[in-house]
């Protein structure tokens, strides 16, 4: 199988693109952490609160997406 | 289908003598949502009114019923109103009650004894006894009876007191039965026989007791054989427990059905705290849909001979009133969705019929797999049987799973496997393709599909963009329409025609300029795109209107709109990961087939482990960012909520 030779530009471009979603992942995980717990605690008190805060706590989740959308966007740069 | 049923406001005002008849055909009609009476202040004029006598008779009777229900464990979601005259339901539960009372003390009697003889614990039971000889009796023409019974010894003693003066009776419990030792004198033989039968009398090893009784007059403690006495009592408990399936299958109609019959007795005798009322008259406010209205004034006019007022209005601005839902039969799960977030309030758009038509759209392109799609279907179907009460969510569930299958065929997708081997092509005859890797070529047999998602993530994400930007759209339209309805045609344009006019300028960024959107679909929306001066002219008018209808808020939320739109992009990264994860299993576990029998054991537990949590992963994300789009993206544009559920008065 012949070597294939990636070069450096293309290395930095795919350290940008997992840069941009692992951030935005940590990001999430940590917004979400929050509500989360919030969401947890008003549960205890009502539980008809389940449905609600589920979505709440999916919320921050657009984030990461970001990050991939700009993923993606980055490595259609490298072509 | 987009509106909530139209309502009136009822008001019927009487004389009390007509009340009861009143509630007696609300009942029946079950279509009006009543207005609890609060009393607002110590002088007004109406007060609360009075539950109906009757009640405390129909609960007193609703109580026995309710525990036999629960004793005898009798399913009663089949029940049907019983009709007959109170007096005879309520005469048939008394017997009933004291009847399965009586089975039920017996059962559990025969339960402690066995239990008793199980537990070797009868030497214990017995030493609770305080048995001692009395100086000059003479026991030798004494019957003696030592063991269980079912009956407190203050019963025992009276009934003895009145056959005979010549007894001596000890008493003691254990493990809440009675065990007794009885001496009495030999001629009354029959008649306590006959007694201590009814009370399900169970001796105590007699043969053992005697022989030793005999010679010492005292009991022995020492039992050689228990088993039989065991024996005895197993069998008692088997017939007890027969005699009670035989009670159960005889009356379980009769208690299923009176227990609705007085169910709802209760709640009619109970109405009149609902109404506001005086000494002489009542009044009952509330709501009734438009098309049921004709019909309850009839149905009211011809039970009283016209003596009640009934009054029907049209609610006004400030009424907040209830919402009762119109759709077809397949729009209908999906009011649970409603039911999670808020329910519309009355004027606006009731927006579950357009989340009937979107939300299993996204569901199944995220899901989008014709294996997952078949086992979620399969598990909510049968999920369907055993919980009757989430029919609604389970059958939006269904829906969502049949569209993914389609998906599934869209993409080519069965639990993850996009090709099959060479061999099974051929055999299916189907079309190879070639693969090029640098210098070496692969030929693979890919399943027919229409789009493939692995391989074309930029149209993917280009298709979930598209969806976003239709779905907003369409959110603006309704939120014109619902701010026309409700503030003028001024405000509606101010408002939402400003946002309209800027989507050519968000496509252009999304296509254009950032290349979010590529392909085929970037070049059907560049359509929809003007040259750039008028673009740029929207783009300023549609400004110009946000900052006159919302102010410095909608500037703030300008930016939001490209980002709700990008939000869409969960379409295409739900699905990925989820493809992803499928496609990582199979590897791993096409690669465990290749290396032996242990090999093989491995890669099935892969495969059913792996696909098992993918699926599990497969329902939540897929329901709850579908879920999302809904409320957080599209809602947002048009929705208000918070209307309050349209509950009739009457049964079901």
């Amino acid at each position: 199988m012949a070597a294939e030779v990636i070069g450096v530009g293309t290395g930095l471009i795919a350290i940008g693109a997992s840069l941009a979603v692992g951030l935005t992942a940590i990001a999430t995980g940590m917004a979400e952490q929050a509500i989360g717990t919030a969401a947890i605690g008003a549960m205890a008190e009502k539980e008809e609160l389940f449905g609600k805060g589920l979505i709440l706590t999916v919320i921050p989740e657009s984030i990461v997406i970001f990050g991939l959308v700009v993923a993606i966007l980055i490595i259609g740069m490298a072509g | 289908m987009i509106k909530p049923k139209d309502m009136l406001k009822v008001s019927v005002f009487g004389p009390k003598t007509y009340m009861k008849s009143v509630i007696d055909t609300l009942y029946g009609l079950n279509v009006v949502h009543i207005e609890d009476h609060t009393k607002k202040a110590e002088d007004d004029v109406f007060d609360i009114g009075e539950p109906f006598e009757e009640n405390e008779r129909y609960a007193e009777i609703l109580v026995k019923i309710r525990s036999m229900i629960s004793n005898l464990g009798i399913k009663n979601d089949q029940a049907k109103e019983n009709k007959t005259s109170f007096d005879i339901i309520s005469k048939k539960a008394n017997t009933l009650y004291s009847d399965s009372a009586a089975l039920l003390r017996e059962k559990e009697y025969y339960t402690q004894i066995a239990t008793i003889y199980e537990k070797k614990e009868v030497e214990k039971a017995l030493s609770q006894l305080n048995l001692y000889e009395e100086e000059g009796v003479d026991y030798s023409d004494f019957l003696y009876y030592i063991g269980f019974i079912n009956a407190d010894n203050e019963t025992l003693r009276d009934q003895m007191d009145r056959m005979t003066k010549k007894f001596v009776l000890t008493s003691s419990s254990y493990r809440g039965i009675t065990v007794t030792a009885l001496f009495v004198e030999a001629k009354k033989k029959e008649k306590v026989d006959k007694l201590f039968e009814n009370h399900n009398f169970s001796p105590i090893d007699t043969p053992v007791i005697k022989a030793s009784f005999e010679t010492k007059a005292k009991p022995a403690y020492r039992f050689i054989k228990l088993d039989r006495e065991h024996d005895n009592a197993k069998t008692s408990l088997m017939k007890v427990k027969n005699r009670i399936e035989e009670f159960k299958k005889e009356h379980s109609e009769f208690l299923a059905d009176s227990e609705l019959r007085l169910r709802m007795e209760s709640e009619k005798s109970e109405s009149p705290l609902r109404f506001a009322s005086t000494k002489n008259s009542f009044y009952i406010r509330g709501w009734v849909p438009k098309v049921n209205s004709k019909k309850l004034e009839e149905s009211l006019n011809k039970i009283t001979g016209g003596k009640v007022h009934i009054d029907l209005k049209k609610p006004d601005k400030k009424d907040n009133v209830p919402i009762a839902f119109d759709h077809p039969k397949i729009v209908e799960p999906f009011e649970a969705f409603m039911d999670l977030y808020t329910l519309p309030s009355y004027k606006e758009i009731d927006p579950t019929f357009f989340m009937f038509l979107t939300f299993p759209i996204f569901f199944g392109f995220m899901l989008g797999d014709v294996g997952y799609g078949l086992v979620v279907l399969g598990l909510f179907l049968a999920l369907k049987k055993t919980m009757p009460g989430a029919k609604n969510f389970i059958n939006a569930f269904i829906i969502a799973s049949l569209v993914s299958i389609i998906f599934g065929m869209v993409f080519g997708e069965y639990f993850g496997y996009e090709e099959v081997s060479p061999g099974l092509g051929k055999m299916l005859g189907i079309h190879p393709e070639e693969l090029v890797h640098g210098e070496e070529t692969e030929i693979i047999y890919p399943i027919p599909h229409i789009f493939s998602r692995s391989h074309g993530i930029q149209e993917l994400l280009s298709m979930s963009i598209l969806f976003g930007i239709v779905h907003l759209f369409i959110g603006y339209i309704i939120g014109f329409i619902n701010v026309w309805k409700a503030h003028g045609i001024k405000h509606a344009i101010l408002e939402k025609v400003g946002w309209m006019i800027m989507f050519p300028g968000v496509i252009y960024l999304l296509t254009d300029f950032l290349g979010v959107v590529t392909g085929y679909i970037a070049v059907m929306l560049s359509v929809l795109v003007p040259p750039m001066p008028i673009m740029i002219g929207l783009a300023v008018l549609g400004l110009i209107l946000i900052v006159i209808g919302e102010g410095a808020r909608g500037v703030v939320e300008l930016p939001a709109l490209i980002s709700n739109i990008l939000s869409y992009a969960r379409l295409m990264a739900v699905g990925l990961a989820s493809l992803s994860l499928a496609l990582v299993i199979n590897d791993l576990a096409g690669q465990m087939f290749k290396s032996g029998v242990i090999g093989v054991i491995s890669g099935i537990l892969i495969l059913i482990l792996g696909h098992t949590i993918n699926i599990a992963l497969g329902i939540l994300s897929p329901f709850l960012h579908s879920l999302r789009l809904h409320y957080v993206e599209f809602f947002t544009k048009f929705f208000h909520g918070g209307g309050r559920k349209y509950k009739s008065f009457g049964w079901r």
